[in-house]
């Protein structure tokens, strides 16, 4: 057998390392973001048709979905110790988006229509921040939205009947602006993490 | 008639819960026309008896309960907590996302910088405690 020339053999060397840069480019241009808190879904999901109603009595559905990207958490205004901690993380997380000028629009599903008439979800959500959106309505329209965003909620009775509280997931679900959803971030939730992970994904609008 | 009244004076004072102290106890300012609000503190015995608080009320608030959130299964839930044991220099800290005092119904308007009290039973005894009223973020 004959032996390869020197020269050839740095030329097929350099050429295999020129593939395998270009290769590595390419790779890592397409790749899909990594999250630190939370999971990327491989094939977002659509959201189905929903009607509720925002705090301002205004009619939001899945078409308020598109368009841009959206966080939504589920919880109700009687719940005094996580719900406040995660409204002001997201409240922290959309200012910091906003910095780098991506928008993000936060929204609050309260998964307690009997007690949350749109006033009280007014006090609420404006108390937290003037840009967070508070939604709410009959229980059908709730389930359908909180199937198609995975949430469970149940209510529990308290010690008074109107004492009782609701469990409910404790993610947060990012809809991106197809109106599908994306991602979902698993408590406890962080402003630092969450902010880098959808810096990854939200790009740059404002 | 002095001196029983000079006794009275000299004998030391006798505290209700000896030894329980409440670090950092604050109160977390709420939406306005909320009708429920969480307290945190850092209890902690300080006495050489162990102490069991089992009850909480306070004049400030129509009731008082000590609840627990706990994160199962990506589910947040809010339950009951029966009783805070604090062994002698036992410590339990009540924070966002763990054990925290529920109080429901404010009797007045509670915004930051205010305080209100709240009362920790120990058997037959109890202490009342200072809790500050904040706007805290996490």
């Amino acid at each position: 057998m004959r032996a390869l020339k020197p020269l050839s053999v740095a030329l097929v060397a350099l050429s295999g390392l020129a593939l395998g840069l270009w290769a590595a480019v390419q790779w890592s241009t397409t790749q899909t973001p990594i999250l630190h808190s939370g999971i990327l879904l491989p094939t977002p999901r659509p959201v189905a048709p929903f009607a509720l109603t925002r705090q301002d009595g205004v009619a939001f559905t899945e078409a308020d979905l598109r368009g841009h990207w959206s966080l939504l958490f589920a919880g109700f205004t009687y719940c005094p110790d996580v719900c406040p901690t995660t409204l002001t993380v997201m409240k922290q997380v959309e200012q910091g988006l906003r910095d780098s000028r991506r928008a993000l629009n936060a929204v609050f599903v309260s998964v307690d229509p009997e007690r949350d008439t749109p006033e009280q979800l007014s006090r609420y959500v404006r108390y937290y921040s003037p840009t967070l959106t508070g939604i709410t309505g009959p229980f059908e329209q709730l389930d359908r939205l909180c199937a198609s965003l995975g949430i469970a909620y149940i209510k529990v009775p308290g010690t008074l009947p109107q004492n009782y509280t609701v469990d409910h997931s404790a993610v947060l679900v990012l809809v991106n602006p197809q109106g599908q959803v994306a991602a979902y971030f698993q408590p406890p939730h962080r402003v630092e993490a969450l902010t880098a992970d959808l810096t990854q994904m939200i790009p740059e609008t404002l | 008639m002095r001196i029983i009244a000079l006794l009275t004076l000299l004998s030391p004072v006798v505290q209700a819960c000896p030894g329980l102290t409440a670090e950092d106890a604050w109160i977390r300012e709420a939406p306005p026309g909320t009708s429920v609000m969480v307290g945190y503190a850092q209890l902690e015995n300080t006495g050489k008896n162990p102490l069991n608080l089992d009850t909480v009320s306070s004049p400030d608030f129509g009731s008082v309960e000590l609840h627990r959130t706990v994160i199962e299964n990506g589910v947040s839930q809010m339950r009951r907590h029966p009783t805070v044991s604090l062994p002698p220099g036992g410590r339990a800290v009540l924070m966002p996302g763990g054990l925290h005092f529920m109080l429901f119904r404010p009797l007045r308007s509670l915004k930051a910088g205010d305080t209100a009290r709240i009362v920790l039973y120990c058997g037959t005894q109890s202490r009342t405690f200072s809790f500050s009223v904040k706007a805290i973020t996490p």
